[in-house]
């Protein structure tokens, strides 16, 4: 029955790419498995994490709280502080030891980040960058730790100093569900912003010689201990931020009687810190669905020149929080709004100095709401009574319930378009902090992406719900293939101080990838409800990267490992190729039909150069025509009679519904594909037909689950195709679209395209030009 | 801004210092192409904005905006100082030709040629694009000459590097 098999033949008329240039011939099979679970690389599951991703039913962490006095010193710029301690040790194991970190010590001129730290550029160093290398060189803002004492006993506990961290021997081992209860007495000096940079410092205003201080990492805090890690006290580097116990705190924080202080938790002396009209103001933002100034600007610039006449306490307390923040001055103007998450309430609130309005007014608050709105929606309710912004010396950073955040205006108040979306995309970045890592408490000093791969994905997603067109620069695909493509990278999973290209490697790859994995692999549905899931999960807990994977495919019910493995354990990147086109149609085996197409590809065949010359050459049987026979008239495409009667036989004894098959002129394309990358994706193919419509195709990378270099694929269509596209909507960071289209075209760089474009002005355009200054109208010849 | 040239004397060391990383996000992407017709390299960099302008304003110690009419002629003296291919290791500087630039508020493109570059087969690109103003740059580079493809990474630590021509070899890709 050989018309039952439907593709006969036929005729092959485009072909386009080379031929595979050699068959694999693999000893057995030489590819890489792309699709290979992730089980043999990933811990074991156990009664504290689980198989789906979920804590497990021995899950168990520690809880440490604090009760801390500090006092700020506005003289000096210094610090001392006291510290009660009580360790809950929820662990099954007996301690005998604690371990804290010293964070502060990364400012001594011998630490680790600075000796391990290599040759600076000199030759193009500024004057700037010489103040600051001779700075570290005699600043040293290291933890200076005056005693360590058993809170009960009231003696003097042993302890070590090893770089950033510090063991305290306990005076004896602390059994599984007891406590601990111990002080520590510190001060250091706080690094000046200008000289020496990182996540807390104090700025200096030499124009009124106020400062504004953010103080962070600044008192020794106890390090994680879990199952995954046990002690987590990888040094401080630097890169490797921190990872923590929740606790509850009480801070009382001594500063100068005319400091305004925003701190970590809720304020619980109003009347001895603030006054009467600013406890009304602060009714008022109670109620209010905008910023109310707690603090005027007008108030705060007369602040600025009236010294201080003592000193006042403010006391501050959090719940469940990993850390705790603070920061102090005199120059802060205040604004605050409370904002209900359904019935809980978070008091949003800004502190700036007058160098940061009008913007900070305007922005701040408003976008700490609108991520808290954002945020919640993609994970849990914004748990925490306050969140707060502040404008300080640290460009940006996140600690629980509060961040800073570095951009200003112009001098004169102006700001242009990009300090403004910097500004919001940074505030939105550090008050997302909260949920990733504070919340969802993964363990920065080791993956980096984690907390910021996750929450630069909800960045993007918050700030395209900000404004319609939002200038992101994280999130879409087509922004991260300058990255993939190039080669000095790492994968995602690698060790935070180990990374290469830092930020693309931890924020922006993570990132781009999770928004793949939403709007091309999962589906939006799919992946909120699972993403959500993780974040509920983990809301409180200590989440590792086995969790999260674990998570979206256990919550999905799709099975991820290839897109992890890809993504997250390579540095491949997406560069699939079109590198071949075969159009076939179904025959009906009609002699005339088969035999006439044959004979048009016979005449098409190109005349080859010696039978071109050749032509005019007198022919011996042309001088004896007698030699000429049956052969010499007769052509094998002629279709005989008998051919004929054959085909009528078959046609025949075909039912109707192979009949109709072979009427209705499908036309069938094999599209030859490469992954020319090496990172598997889905294949997504739009068909543009004669008659200019369009028909998208769609793949799931399971395509390539055999065969992860080449594939065939075949379109089944109801009319010609004229052109192919891969990845027409730019949905899989593919690196390379000059091969992603048949027809080929030749593909033009970037600067081609721009020069072209230059060349292209019309009239108008050239007048407009001979107008401007000569370096834009004359190329610059510089030899 | 003012730069100290050739400022440590053989031998002497220095102790590293980087400061401490924060959230980064300073990077630049340049396509580098070796036109082999004209022998200029044509170089497509993508920087942002706001990196620039702040280099800009350090660097010419006025309130430079991108938007000025008149920037080009800033940032061509910029790029002179911070983007230097030489044909031989100690040679003169290669010429730039500027060709224009797109800014938009994510990122601002430059266009411009670097002359009479097909001569050598290693040049030495020294690029310094806000590796003095901006802390944690790290600018990335593809260079292109004819199939071959290589990227490299410029930063504080690395500013100069080779761009081989001609027999440049293409990397393979990445692994696991």
């Amino acid at each position: 029955m050989w018309f039952n098999r439907v593709l006969l033949l036929l005729s092959v008329s485009i072909v386009i790419g080379p031929i595979l240039a050699a068959a694999q011939t693999p000893q057995k099979f030489s590819q890489v498995d792309k699709f290979r679970q992730l089980e043999e690389i990933l811990p074991t599951p156990n009664d504290f994490r689980t198989a789906s991703g979920a804590p497990g039913a021995q899950y168990w962490q520690q809880q440490v709280n604090y009760e801390i006095d500090v006092r700020l010193n506005d003289d000096d710029q210094t610090i001392s502080g006291f510290e009660k301690i009580t360790y809950r040790n929820n662990s099954p194991d007996t301690l005998s030891y604690l371990w804290l970190q010293l964070d502060a010590n990364i400012h001594r001129p011998d630490s680790d980040a600075n000796l391990a730290a290599t040759m600076p550029d000199l030759e193009g160093m500024s004057f700037g960058q010489l103040r600051s290398l001779l700075a570290r060189q005699s600043f040293d803002g290291g933890f200076n730790i005056t005693r360590v004492a058993d809170h009960v006993a009231q003696k003097p506990l042993q302890h070590t100093i090893v770089k950033t961290m510090m063991r305290v021997d306990l005076p004896r081992p602390l059994p599984s569900g007891e406590e601990f209860v111990f002080e520590v007495e510190w001060n250091y000096a706080i690094n000046n912003s200008r000289l020496i940079r990182g996540r807390s410092g104090y700025e200096h205003f030499d124009e009124d010689g106020n400062n504004i201080y953010e103080i962070a990492q600044w008192f020794p805090r106890l390090c994680a201990y879990s199952d995954a890690t046990g002690w987590q006290h990888k040094q401080f580097l630097g890169r490797g931020e921190f990872t923590l116990e929740f606790g509850d705190y009480v801070v009382r924080i001594t500063v100068p009687d005319d400091h305004v202080v925003a701190a970590t938790g809720v304020l619980m002396n109003e009347n001895d810190v603030l006054n009467e009209t600013q406890r009304q103001r602060l009714e008022e933002a109670r109620k209010s669905d905008r910023p109310v100034f707690i603090v005027t600007p007008e108030e705060a610039k007369a602040n600025e020149s009236t010294p201080p006449s003592g000193t006042r306490t403010w006391v501050f307390k959090a719940d469940r929080v990993r850390d705790f923040a603070w920061a102090s001055s005199r120059k802060f103007i205040w604004d605050a709004q409370l904002h209900r998450m359904g019935d809980f309430p978070v008091m949003a609130m800004s502190f700036y100095p007058n160098e940061g309005e009008p913007l900070w007014s305007r922005y701040s608050t408003r976008a700490i709401i609108h991520t808290l709105n954002v945020y919640s929606r993609y994970t849990f309710q914004y748990p925490y009574p306050v969140a707060i912004s502040v404008n300080g010396p640290v460009g940006g950073m996140e600690y629980p319930m509060i961040c800073f955040n570095g951009p200003r205006p112009e001098p004169d108040g102006t700001y242009s378009a990009r300090t403004k979306y910097g500004l919001i995309s940074v505030i939105i970045h550090e008050v997302g902090h909260n949920f990733f890592p504070m919340i969802v408490n993964s363990d920065e000093r080791q993956w980096t992406w984690m907390d910021e791969g996750l929450n630069t994905f909800l960045q993007y997603l918050s700030e395209q719900e900000w404004e319609e067109g939002y200038p992101s620069r994280r999130g879409e695909p087509q922004d991260i293939v300058d990255y993939m493509r190039s080669f000095d990278q790492v994968p995602i999973m690698t060790n935070s101080e180990s990374i290469l290209q830092f930020g693309p490697n931890a924020y922006h790859k993570p990132a781009t990838a999770l928004n793949i994995l939403r709007e091309t692999i999962l589906g939006r549905e799919l992946f909120d409800y699972a993403f959500r899931e993780y974040a509920r999960r983990w809301k409180f807990k200590r989440p590792m990267p086995a969790d999260f994977f674990r998570t979206m495919e256990d919550a999905s019910g799709i099975d991820l490992d290839w897109f992890w493995r890809g993504w997250f354990y390579t540095t491949e990147h997406v560069d699939l190729a079109i590198v071949g086109v075969t159009e076939f149609r179904v025959s009906s085996g009609d002699p005339e039909e088969v035999k006439g197409r044959q004979r048009e590809e016979r005449e098409n065949q190109p005349l080859t150069l010696s039978r071109e010359r050749n032509r005019p050459l007198q022919k011996f049987i042309d001088l004896y025509p007698d030699l000429k026979d049956f052969y010499n008239a007769y052509d094998v495409l002629d279709v005989t009679d008998e051919e004929r009667e054959a085909y009528q036989r078959k046609i025949e004894a075909l039912s109707e519904e192979d009949r109709a098959l072979l009427a209705d002129g499908h036309v069938f394309y094999l599209v030859e594909l490469e992954n020319v990358g090496g990172l598997v994706m889905p294949v997504i193919l739009e068909a543009e037909f004669d008659d200019g419509t369009k028909q998208t195709f769609r793949f799931p990378a399971e395509l390539w689950n055999k065969n992860n270099v080449r594939v065939k694929k075949l379109l089944i269509v109801d009319r010609p195709i004229r052109s192919l596209t891969l990845d027409p909507r730019l949905e899989t960071a593919d690196c390379d679209l000059s091969n992603n289209r048949y027809p080929p075209e030749i593909p033009k760089s970037r600067f081609e395209l721009f020069e072209r474009r230059q060349r292209g002005d019309n009239p108008m355009q050239r007048a407009a030009k001979a107008d401007q200054p000569d370096e834009q109208k004359q190329p610059e010849e510089n030899k | 801004m003012s730069r100290i040239s050739m400022l440590i004397a053989t031998g002497m060391m220095f102790v590293g210092t980087l400061a401490p990383r924060l959230h980064p996000g300073h990077e630049s992407f340049a396509e580098i192409e070796l036109n082999r017709r004209t022998g200029n390299l044509q170089v497509a960099l993508c920087v942002w904005p706001e990196d620039l302008e702040s280099a800009l304003r350090k660097f010419s110690h006025t309130a430079v905006s991108l938007d000025d009419a008149d920037v080009d002629k800033t940032l061509v003296a910029y790029l002179k100082k911070r983007f230097i291919v030489r044909a031989e290791q100690d040679g003169a500087p290669l010429g730039i030709r500027w060709v224009g630039k797109e800014l938009d508020l994510k990122k601002t493109w430059l266009y411009f040629e670097v002359l009479d570059a097909a001569d050598g087969a290693v040049l030495r690109l020294e690029h310094r694009l806000l590796l003095g103003e901006v802390d944690q740059q790290q600018n990335y580079v593809v260079f292109r000459d004819g199939d071959t493809r290589t990227s490299m990474l410029f930063d504080q630590d690395h500013p100069i590097r080779d761009l081989r021509t001609g027999q440049t070899v293409s990397r393979g890709k990445g692994s696991e």
